[in-house]
């Protein structure tokens, strides 16, 4: 009897250890999400060259160690939204709130001066910042592989400039780092260079990135978040993971019938919406299982020439929601 | 500020240009002494000969420091690196119009020792009345290139805020 009473309070001790435990470990992983903090908060941001509206109600929010993507056609708005953020120039109205301003790297096109080396050239930044310690330049320097060249700054290549550019903007190991189209005009080598020290500053020294390109593919391999602006207006934020996502749950067919395959589709599953695109059909899965679409199309005697997963990029999302043409690609 | 200073004195001082600029103004100052000296071999003429060159030095001087001192930061646009830092405008003017002063006064010493140990070794006999004198005009023209980059700068940003009046050209350039 007492051995049973001993074996239920046991198990009761137990019930309540796990409990507990799974409670604590709910509690620890809210925290952990609660701990990814806004960095950078923009609020119905506006700014206005006389009529013309440079940004129109812009509002973003950029997390701690995000790499965030700012992607739109020439004066869309990317470098007025930076310029803002750095305060270089005045908002109409919107409020932005960065986390410790004074710890922001950034750069917005080549400031530099033509006759100083890349050496002089930080050395001169890094006395301008107050920073005292001397070898932060050479640290940084050694950091994009520009610690040996003794060129003056004239004589450097694009690729060159862009990394002494994002050197300068590391002085100081700011936590916030702003790059605005840090590959213009470089050649493919150079752009995967840079690609992989943006990455690298992001993982390594867990460095907030906020950067803006018009090479869309570019961007697609470094940034976790990005938004689209267009005439001056943010029309999306969108969470790289979720498009990922969502490319698993559309497929592209091509058959030798296409209109009688969607009239097809459209009979036998009625919730399914396959829109023509190029030569085939786009269809959102839905519940559907790609199989079973396939086994209605050769069920009816139509020929299946391709049908494949659809992969949305970067640049799909840019173009639908710009009002572009969809641009498919394998997934 | 005092690192705004600190940041442009070592500028100027890699500035290799200036370092030339200055060698070549030191030659032809000695230079027209020389012929001078070999045509009339009068002190007099050695302080009128210097005061015309000093009178000139203000414009060659002014222009050229205004070029180091102001235009480089505008056309290398690395007054918005500061400014996007949070650092203020009117830290940046005040350090700039100060590192002008600090420049023009080791412009001012380098003067002072050509102008008053060259006629010690062309072995004129001055007095020194005409050594204050020279001082004097040598001190002027120090206080004239400040004066002159100063109202420069005022014209310049005079400019800057007539661009600004017509918004999309302004707005074309900054996207530039």
């Amino acid at each position: 009897m007492c051995r049973g009473r001993g074996f239920i309070f046991f198990l009761t001790y137990l019930h309540l250890c796990i409990s507990c435990t799974s409670i604590l470990v709910q509690l620890i992983q809210h925290y952990k999400e609660d701990s990814t903090e806004k960095v950078i908060t923009v609020k119905q941001v506006t700014k206005q060259y006389g009529q013309f509206k440079a940004l129109d109600d812009v509002s973003l929010s950029i997390y701690e160690n995000d790499i965030y993507g700012l992607i739109g056609q020439n004066g869309a708005g990317k470098t007025t939204l930076f310029k803002t953020l750095l305060s270089l120039t005045q908002l109409n109205s919107g409020s932005m709130d960065i986390k410790n301003r004074q710890n922001i790297g950034f750069y917005i096109g080549a400031s530099f001066y033509p006759y100083l080396n890349a050496f002089d050239n930080i050395e001169y930044y890094r006395i301008q910042m107050g920073i005292k310690e001397k070898q932060e330049t050479m640290r940084v320097l050694q950091l994009v592989g520009l610690n040996e060249e003794t060129k003056p700054f004239k004589a450097y290549s694009m690729s060159m400039k862009e990394r002494l550019e994002i050197a300068s903007a590391l002085l100081g190991n700011p936590k916030i780092l702003i790059l605005d189209k840090p590959t213009n005009g470089i050649d493919p080598q150079g752009i995967r260079e840079i690609r992989e020290l943006i990455v690298k500053l992001n993982q390594d020294l867990n460095m907030t990135i906020l950067i803006s390109s018009h090479i869309l593919s570019e961007l697609e391999h470094v940034v976790n978040r990005y938004a689209i602006i267009h005439q001056g207006k943010i029309i999306q934020e969108v969470n790289q993971s979720d498009v990922k996502k969502s490319a698993l749950n559309t497929i592209y067919v091509v058959t030798d019938k296409i209109d009688k395959t969607m009239e097809i589709l459209k009979g036998k599953i009625h919730s399914l919406t396959p829109t023509k695109h190029e030569l085939g059909l786009l269809i959102p899965l839905m519940e559907h299982q790609s199989y079973e679409i396939a086994n209605i199309i050769v069920q009816h005697g139509i020929q299946l020439h391709e049908m494949r997963y659809v992969n949305e990029t970067m640049e799909d999302v840019y173009f639908k929601l710009t009002k572009g043409a969809i641009h498919v690609t394998t997934y | 500020m005092l690192q705004h200073i600190k940041a442009s004195i070592f500028r100027i001082y890699k500035k290799k240009s200036m370092r030339y600029y200055l060698v070549f103004l030191s030659l032809g100052f000695i230079g027209v002494h020389l012929i001078m000296k070999t045509q009339v071999n009068e002190s007099s003429f050695y302080v009128i000969g210097t005061q015309a060159m000093l009178s000139l030095s203000t414009l060659f001087i002014g222009t050229y420091l205004f070029g180091v001192i102001y235009s480089d930061n505008i056309n290398s646009k690395t007054d918005l690196v500061s400014i996007g830092t949070g650092h203020k405008r009117s830290t940046l003017i005040l350090s700039r119009f100060v590192t002008s002063v600090l420049v023009v006064l080791v412009i001012v010493i380098l003067k002072l020792l050509h102008v008053l140990i060259l006629p010690v070794v062309l072995g004129y006999g001055f007095s020194s009345s005409l050594y204050i004198l020279l001082i004097q005009q040598v001190m002027l023209e120090g206080l004239k290139i400040v004066a002159y980059m100063v109202l420069a700068s005022i014209v310049l940003t005079g400019l800057k805020k007539i661009l600004l009046r017509r918004p999309l050209i302004w707005y074309s350039l900054q996207e530039l």
